[in-house]
């Protein structure tokens, strides 16, 4: 097992850096035009695009920008660590932008998946033991739902009748509206305005993962290992939780992980419906006001956090499954 | 006889048939890859200096246990999977060296009947599709529809049924269509990976039967594959024994039976339950342990840490030196009579058998 | 059809088996009897569909979804009325059941020794070491070299033989008395299939249990069990001593069966399939469900469903043809059949 988790860290490292060429080739490289212009944010002044050209490098031959962006990721630069330059058009370091937004993202998600784990699991879980029954197209149908219903729509409709700013009946107006409030601030306060977001967000993913349960949970249960385990006389239960459930959770683990991870920069709707002021609403907007450097940010988090995920799926699957580690 | 006199003894053809498959020396080595930069740490010998020729006409059966390399012999004969060393030459022509191109022609006279007749069938295609995909491929000239349902009625189907699909017949049934698909382009060779295998006892008579007279109707000749030793004796005219990649023994079906002249061959003989109920119940030879690994080998002849006969030299669990040594060649024991042994087994042996209840 | 004696081990009268699918009603298991006693080995022989392998599902409790009647009396008790989880407490403990291939049917997430330590804390209270002890006598018993070591590796370190070996430690791990083993050799080597069923002979006489054994393979059948029923379409066809059905099979199909198979002692010029293919057990043929593909078949067989008779000894069989009929055909068709042996 340690032979295998170490192979699988540093072929991780590895990827982080072929993505970080990659992003600098996308961004620096490739694209016409000065690429100093294109830094210096919305409509920059001489100056500014010199010293954005003096900051960056920029006059300097390819591999030595590749030098200073990859040095300044891993030292840091004038503004700290990681080094990831200057919004000119919000007019604040990239990093201290980040640092804020990024806890309200991870809050939001991580509590999410939670909530959608558990949820997923066990609804799967008891659809594929009554399958066919009521309960069974019950679950189905609320997966569907989950599925099918827009996020936004769902979002305004909870925040129309949960919210105390909304406009439905005043019993069912417990919750605070839209809005992060930091843990320090008041943690009552924090808890609460997680709760609407992190459910809207978790019912579409509750969805899939208790069709995905369901599905391989089922499959399992057909397998010779189940007739065993029944005929040893264990109770039924025993059967489904220890022998049927460990064998079908795998394909689960490996989707969990790559969904939390492509989360961190995507939960944009989410975000702009509660107005989070997160990471994904932050590089929606630098997107379309071009502002490279914040793009670029969120690029290497975003892969950042796609590799690590991977890497803890991976390590998680052959903890499950033993015959993975002899790969 | 030096050893390679006895080498090319082994390869002489049958009296009246010229050779239409020659195998010699053919090897295939898996590499394994272990470690933290997944280094060559070893390889699997799945089949090590196989040599075998089939006549025309004639069926050679290939049997052994699992892991001896049966399939593998199989695969490297039709070009399914590359050899590590040693040549394949078909009707003549040395075919080791052709690329995928030069093998295209080639393939119409050289099929395979699979084992399972669930998977190998492609299960949205019709019976007529599938029987008749060869000739898509190879050009011919007639309604395709008709000589497919000829085809069909040849194998015991009804050609009515061109258009169901393979679920809609029964295991024997797909399995038919199976042997139509080979049969499709009047091929010369064909190989049957353990055709009756998956299929019920009552079925694989009527399946056997029909291939012996397919045989004799279109002038076939048959690589024979099983791990079932009735089977293999009906069908074959002579059988080759294998046992860790390589062949142990080579005779004809009927004096292999009775004279097996290799240790292993006597043990595998013993082993099949035969239901003897007239008293007569000899005890199966004794074998220790599992069929080993053919990953690395050890040195010397690749059964001698099981040979009973070994034993029976050399004392309990020891074993003569050349045999924990040196590898034992193929030699020619009797006209048509093979065996890979420094001590083939002679009248009068008694190896060491069970008890039996 | 009982046979008298002092130590009936399990005795089945009358069982039944249908499950209700889109199709149509399948009837498994069509009104089938027999007896087991301790320290014989009962060889069911059949082919697919025969329903031998749903004979025993049914009396172990691991059947779903179907309509099952009839009686299985167990000490005592039948279990086929028992509520589950009484039925859960024999399961495993007096009756256990090893299957046909043992790669699939270990979980391949938990180690060997763990799982069978499984089977053993299910029944009784013990702790996890005195319950790995056991483990560890019983997997040397049955001839697993390094059980100490060996309980630690996951099923897919073992090699074939070696699964099965410890499937069966994990079906003898509470002392049953009864031993259902379900195609233990069709998935297995043929050397590997000799050391497999020489050992499931010697924990029957060891253990002194009884042992059923289901299987397709006449051969094997010969080989290990005492007694031998035949089965076809859910029926028993022939059965009785292993010896008497033998040197003279009583039944067109046990005829059948005995001449389709390729003989390893002996060349055949050619061999005699059985015409046809076995029914669907959703409409099984009336009368005598073989009747279709009977070489010998006369007018009362496609009406009159025949019943067991007995001829002597505990050897019967179902069929109407007369026993006289029978020798004679018999005799006729195997000197037709070895003429040409060599």
């Amino acid at each position: 097992m340690a032979a295998y988790i170490v192979r699988r860290v540093l072929w991780a490292i590895v990827v982080v850096f072929v993505v970080t060429m990659l992003t600098f080739f996308i961004f620096y490289v490739l694209p016409p035009g000065d690429p100093a212009r294109r830094f210096a944010g919305k409509a920059p002044t001489e100056e500014t695009i010199a010293a954005v050209r003096e900051q960056f490098g920029l006059d300097k031959p390819w591999y030595e920008q590749y030098g200073l962006f990859v040095k300044n990721l891993v030292t840091g630069d004038e503004y700290g660590w990681p080094g990831l330059g200057f919004s000119y058009d919000t007019r604040v370091p990239v990093r201290d932008e980040l640092l804020n937004r990024l806890p309200r993202t991870l809050f939001l998600v991580f509590g999410a998946a939670i909530l959608w784990a558990i949820m997923g699991i066990t609804i799967g879980v008891i659809s594929a033991i009554r399958k066919g029954g009521v309960l069974d197209r019950a679950a189905m149908g609320f997966a569907l739902f989950g599925v099918s219903a827009p996020v936004f729509w769902l979002g305004l409709l909870v925040l129309f009748l949960f919210a105390d700013t909304g406009g439905g009946p005043e019993q069912l107006q417990v919750l605070p509206g839209t809005g992060y409030v930091p843990f320090e601030e008041s943690p009552k306060e924090w808890f609460l305005h997680l709760i609407l977001p992190c459910t809207i967000l978790s019912l579409l993913y509750a969805a899939f993962y208790a069709r995905m349960t369901r599905g391989s949970l089922i499959e399992t249960m057909s397998e010779d290992y189940i007739r065993t385990a029944r005929a040893k006389g264990l109770s039924e239960r025993d059967v489904i939780v220890k022998h049927g459930l460990r064998a079908s959770l795998t394909p689960v683990v490996t989707m969990f992980a790559m969904d939390v991870a492509l989360l961190i920069g995507g939960a944009v709707i989410t975000e702009t419906v509660f107005n989070w002021q997160g990471v994904g609403s932050w590089v929606l907007t630098a997107t379309f006001n071009s502002n490279l450097p914040v793009v670029v940010a969120v690029v290497l988090l975003g892969a950042v956090f796609v590799v690590l995920f991977n890497l803890l799926a991976d390590i998680a699957y052959a903890w499950l499954d033993p015959r993975v580690r002899y790969q | 006889m030096s050893e390679a006199a006895t080498q090319a003894a082994a390869l002489e053809p049958r009296l009246r048939a010229e050779p239409l498959l020659e195998v010699e020396h053919l090897t295939k080595r898996f590499p394994i890859h272990r470690g933290l930069l997944q280094r060559t740490a070893g390889y699997v010998h799945a089949v090590e200096d196989v040599s075998f020729t089939v006549g025309r006409g004639e069926t050679l059966g290939l049997v052994g246990e699992s892991g001896c390399g049966k399939s593998t012999t199989a695969r490297l004969v039709l070009k399914l999977i590359e050899a590590t060393s040693g040549t394949v030459k078909f009707n003549g022509r040395d075919i080791t060296r052709f690329s995928r191109r030069e093998m295209r022609p080639l393939r119409r006279e050289m099929q395979i009947v699979f084992q399972d007749p669930y998977s190998s069938l492609n299960p949205r295609q019709t019976v007529g599709q599938i029987i008749g995909a060869p000739y898509a491929i190879h050009k011919t000239e007639g309604s395709r529809k008709r000589i497919v349902q000829e085809l069909m009625d040849r194998v015991g189907l009804n050609p009515e049924h061109y258009n169901r699909y393979p679920h809609e017949f029964s295991g024997g049934q797909r399995q038919r269509i199976g042997v139509a698909r080979a049969l499709a382009l009047s091929p010369k060779l064909i190989v049957c990976d353990e055709p009756v295998s998956a299929l019920d006892v009552s079925i694989q008579a009527q399946i056997l039967n029909l291939l012996q007279a397919l045989q004799r109707d279109f002038d076939l000749t048959y690589l024979f594959i099983s791990h079932d030793l009735g089977v293999v004796r009906h069908i074959s005219d002579r059988i080759a024994v294998m046992y860790l990649g390589r062949i142990v023994e080579i005779a004809p079906a009927d004096l292999l039976y009775s004279e097996p002249r290799h240790p292993y061959t006597a043990a595998l003989l013993s082993a099949v339950p035969k239901g003897r109920v007239d008293g007569a119940q000899t005890g199966r030879i004794v074998l220790q342990g599992d069929v080993p690994s053919p990953v690395d080998p050890p040195p010397g002849c690749p059964f001698h840490p099981r040979c009973p006969k070994a034993h029976l030299i050399a004392g309990k669990d020891a074993v003569p030196e050349v045999c924990r040594t040196e590898m034992p060649p193929l030699g020619r024991l009797s006209q048509d009579h093979y065996a890979a042994c420094w001590y083939p087994l002679e009248p009068g042996d008694e190896l060491e058998r069970a008890a039996h209840a | 059809m009982s046979i008298p004696s002092s130590d009936v081990l399990l005795e089945v009268r009358e069982l039944d088996v249908r499950f209700a699918t889109p199709d149509g009603v399948v009837h498994a298991v069509d009104r089938l009897s027999f007896s087991l006693r301790r320290g014989e080995t009962l060889g069911l022989v059949g082919e697919s569909g025969s329903g031998k392998s749903v004979t025993n599902l049914a009396l172990m409790g691991l059947i779903r979804g179907a309509q099952i009647s009839g009686e299985a009396l167990f000490e005592g008790r039948d279990l086929l009325s028992l509520p589950a989880d009484e039925l859960r407490e024999i399961r495993g403990k007096e009756i256990a059941m090893i299957f046909q291939d043992p790669f699939a049917c270990l979980h391949p997430m938990y180690r060997v020794g763990d799982q069978i330590v499984e089977a053993i804390r299910v029944h009784s209270d013990v702790s996890k070491k005195q319950a790995e002890q056991r483990v560890i006598e019983l997997l040397g018993a049955v001839g697993i070299p390094r059980p100490k070591e060996r309980i630690r590796d996951y099923p897919h370190q073992f090699s074939g033989g070696m699964r099965q070996r410890a499937m069966i430690a994990m079906a003898l791990v509470n002392n049953p008395d009864i031993l259902i083993a379900d195609e233990p050799t069709t998935a297995l080597d043929v050397t590997v299939q000799a050391q497999i069923l020489e050992l499931i002979d010697r924990v029957k006489t060891e253990f002194d249990i009884g042992v059923i054994l289901i299987t397709h393979d006449l051969g094997v059948v010969a080989d290990v069990a005492q007694t031998v029923m035949v089965m076809y379409a859910g029926r028993g066809m022939e059965v009785g001593r292993k010896d008497d059905v033998f040197a003279q099979p009583l039944h067109p199909y046990t005829w059948g069966l005995l001449e389709s198979i390729p003989r390893v002692d002996q060349k055949v010029s050619g061999l005699r399939p059985i015409q046809g293919s076995p029914p669907s057990l959703i409409f099984v043929p009336p009368g005598c469900p073989f009747h279709p593909r009977c070489l010998h078949r006369f007018s009362p067989c496609d009406k009159e469903r025949p019943e067991f008779r007995d001829r002597g000894g505990g050897h019967a069989e179902a069929c109407h043809l007369s026993a006289d009929d029978k020798k004679r055909l018999w005799a006729e068709r195997q000197s037709r059949f070895l003429e040409a042996a060599v």
